[in-house]
């Protein structure tokens, strides 16, 4: 993901990229399941909001739950791509 | 004179001294002066009590000082809180906007904080 993508943002002209999901309506009360996804570029809509979306890393599938503060943002942003650096001196000479 | 309950001396430059608060620079300082009709080398003495009560009024409805503080501390715990790629950033210490972290962060390990000031 090229982090600053989201800076140099979509022309508004454009829309927002929207990316056929599989989103499944269920009745009310019931509980909607995951929907795997790989496509990290896809723009959260209004109507994601509440459901839970498995997004892709490159290895594994992470579960993004939407909430209404995330409504711009891109599906990608909630799954990092990169294990944390960490500094190990190996004991070898 | 007190301006929004901050005094000034009286042979201080009025646009100086709005710029004085955080959140007006140039740009807005230039605008308020421009909206109030004040030539923009007066001094704070020559300005009389009822433009000085419009300035201060004038100044409590922008956003400055501790609003705007406030507002900018939100907006990266909101990055944050939602678990995005810039809120983990900003908490790292990290360049922010996909610059190389190979060398040249001194300016991200000072400045990218979740309680950045300014």
């Amino acid at each position: 993901m090229n982090p600053t993508r989201a800076l140099l943002a979509r022309s508004v002209w454009k829309g927002p990229n929207i990316v056929p999901l599989p989103i499944v309506r269920v009745p009310a009360g019931q509980k909607a399941p995951p929907v795997k996804t790989q496509a990290r570029s896809a723009t959260i809509l209004p109507n994601f909001v509440g459901l839970v979306f498995k997004v892709h890393n490159g290895k594994i599938y992470h579960d993004v739950e939407i909430t209404e503060d995330m409504v711009g943002h891109k599906l990608g942003e909630f799954s990092p791509t990169r294990k944390r650096f960490t500094y190990k001196q190996s004991k070898n000479k | 004179v007190l301006i929004w309950g901050v005094n000034f001396p009286e042979n201080r430059l009025i646009k100086k001294s709005l710029e004085t608060f955080y959140g007006i620079g140039n740009q807005h300082s230039t605008r308020i002066l421009a909206q109030h009709s004040i030539f923009h080398r007066a001094r704070v003495g020559s300005l009389p009590t009822k433009t000085i009560t419009a300035l201060t009024a004038e100044l409590s409805s922008m956003t400055i000082e501790t609003d705007l503080r406030r507002k900018l501390v939100e907006n990266i715990s909101r990055l944050k809180e939602m678990g995005t790629y810039r809120g983990r950033r900003h908490a790292m210490g990290y360049p922010v906007r996909g610059q190389n972290t190979r060398s040249q962060i001194m300016s991200a390990r000072k400045l990218n904080r979740v309680e950045r000031r300014g």
